[in-house]
């Protein structure tokens, strides 16, 4: 019965987002101060959230409008906060 | 209902993403005024997540040190629980378009178990925090911490509110274009909630 | 004449909103506002400095002050509307309202009382001071709740022609939740949620900004509509609803 609703993409997405975020903190649990590995880490985040946009809130399948609003969201969100952190 | 306004939304066939026809018309998730407030929301954060960054800027080895003095292991729990609960939740919003009932309520009563595990660890570790020693008012860090986790945690209870209202209208047996919008919007208001986790996540606890 | 008076009712409290601006910061130089942190003598000095600035801004503020309220009795009608009588929705609207302008004229009689004496003892002037910032910023309640009522109405009106579009409703909700941070402020000094912060003031001001000429916008709308619905009625010889 409810196996059938689990073989789709969100379930694929989540184990996807699952390993980033464990690559994740194997990166950052101990960089140093301005360091690069940080515009790295702040990108794998925006890159999740872009994939919970895109396939868990469905806006792949809506209008192109909606959608290039938030990706456009996503890559301004990292290129403020990584460029805040690397030359703030 | 009758309101007589034309219908803003399209209704997804019940076939769901396998069918090759649903491809052609795009479909706003809830409806287009929920969008309003989650951009709104989205955009406001940015600006408290850019606030964050300049105080960091202002004294970088402090924040790096009262970084290394935050729980990790909670926070990167929370973050895997956030995640599990939007897949049930996606799930569960697929299962009521297959008119799955039973299947919709059970994702939905996941997805509240994993909110109330991730209210749960932020309380062991408000207060583990606490008890070391480190309030608000220690610095900078510490007071951005508590204020950005507080005010997602603040989003994550309204969260709850929202998903046991999803649980109601997953026991219907019928629902109108309306309240499929709801529910629709409903779910992008929990991936809104674990989206702004994300973000926080990786600037509190890794980056900065 | 209905139309004419509500729909300048609503512009009202658009002019004022300007008012505020130019009352507050123009005028007085509250906004950007000073800090808690500050020590009584050093707050003191600012209103001894600027005294005369403040007096006059805050003084035009508590005589000016009612003109909130003509836009906040056609918000409440438009509720009652959605409501179909004077029910627990439209009279709570309309107890709020009344609030409303003290959160501006209460606020400034502290400051002018601050800003009064020169020669006194600074503590008492701080305290003043405090009192001053606490009301204007702190009380953020009894808006937050008006608009949240606003926003349930907004979703739960189905007539045919409703009153203000559902994005409106949703619109409310964002105003909401970041309005909320301002009530934090009595337990902070210093930071994004003391009275001088991003979370408590910089933040809740823009959007109040932003919430009141939206609204006022979408009540214009919404006086059209509910004079498009008189009309019918008079066209049919149906009796208008008491009040």
């Amino acid at each position: 019965m409810t196996f059938s609703l689990w073989r789709a993409r969100s379930t694929a997405v989540w184990l996807v987002l699952v390993v980033v975020t464990l690559v994740s903190f194997a990166l950052g649990a101990d960089h140093g101060v301005g360091s690069s590995v940080a515009v790295v880490l702040l990108g794998l985040a925006l890159i999740k959230v872009r994939y919970v946009g895109l396939d868990f809130m469905e806006l792949r399948t809506a209008p192109v409008m909606l959608r290039a609003l938030f990706e456009a969201y996503c890559i301004t969100l990292w290129v403020v906060l990584a460029g805040m952190y690397l030359w703030l | 209902m009758g309101t007589g306004r034309v219908s803003q939304t399209s209704l997804r066939p019940v076939g769901g993403e396998s069918s090759a026809a649903t491809r052609t018309l795009p479909h706003v998730p809830g409806e287009p005024g929920v969008w309003i407030f989650l951009f709104g929301d989205m955009v406001v954060f940015g600006v408290f997540f850019a606030t964050f960054m300049y105080q960091r800027a202002q004294a970088p080895e402090l924040f790096d040190a009262s970084r290394h003095t935050l729980s990790i292991g909670i926070g990167l729990t929370n973050t895997l629980v956030l995640l599990t609960s939007s897949l049930f939740v996606v799930t569960a919003v697929r299962a009521i378009r297959l008119s799955q009932r039973g299947a919709a309520q059970l994702m939905l009563a996941g997805a509240l178990v994993c909110a109330l595990i991730f209210i749960g660890l932020k309380a062991i570790e408000y207060t583990a925090k606490v008890a070391a020693g480190h309030v608000p008012t220690e610095n900078d860090f510490y007071l951005y911490f508590f204020i950005l986790t507080g005010l997602h945690l603040f989003h994550l209870l309204i969260g709850v509110a929202v998903l046991i209202l999803l649980l109601t209208q997953a026991r219907r047996s019928h629902l109108s274009a309306t309240r499929i919008a709801l529910v629709e919007g409903g779910a992008c208001f929990w991936h809104l909630v674990d989206l702004l986790w994300i973000i926080l996540f990786a600037l509190l606890y890794l980056v900065s | 004449m209905h139309v004419t008076i509500e729909k300048t009712a609503a512009w009202l409290g658009v002019a004022m909103l300007g008012g505020f601006m130019v009352m507050f910061w123009f005028i007085a130089g509250l906004i950007p506002p000073m800090s808690p942190a500050l020590t009584a003598e050093q707050t003191a000095h600012i209103y001894s400095d600027h005294g005369l600035r403040i007096r006059i801004g805050l003084t035009l503020m508590i005589l000016f002050a009612w003109l909130f309220a003509p836009f906040l009795a056609l918000l409440s009608r438009q509720v009652r509307r959605i409501e179909g009588y004077w029910g627990v929705m439209s009279l709570t609207q309309v107890m709020l309202s009344v609030t409303f302008p003290f959160g501006f004229s209460l606020c400034a009689l502290f400051g002018v009382a601050a800003a009064y004496r020169p020669e006194r003892n600074p503590d008492v002037t701080q305290a003043l001071s405090d009192m001053f910032w606490f009301i204007f910023v702190g009380l953020v309640g009894p808006l937050i709740t008006q608009v949240v009522i606003l926003a349930f109405c907004v979703f739960i009106d189905r007539r045919q022609v409703p009153s203000f579009p559902r994005w409106f409703g949703y619109f409310n909700i964002w105003y909401a939740v970041l309005g909320v941070p301002g009530c934090a402020i009595y337990l902070f000094k210093a930071g994004p949620l003391a009275w001088n912060g991003v979370f408590a003031f910089w933040i809740p001001l823009t959007v109040f900004c932003i919430w009141m000429i939206v609204t006022a916008i979408m009540l214009t709308k919404a006086v059209d509509v509910e004079a498009a619905e008189r009309e019918v009625r008079a066209a049919n010889r149906e009796w208008e609803p008491a009040a």
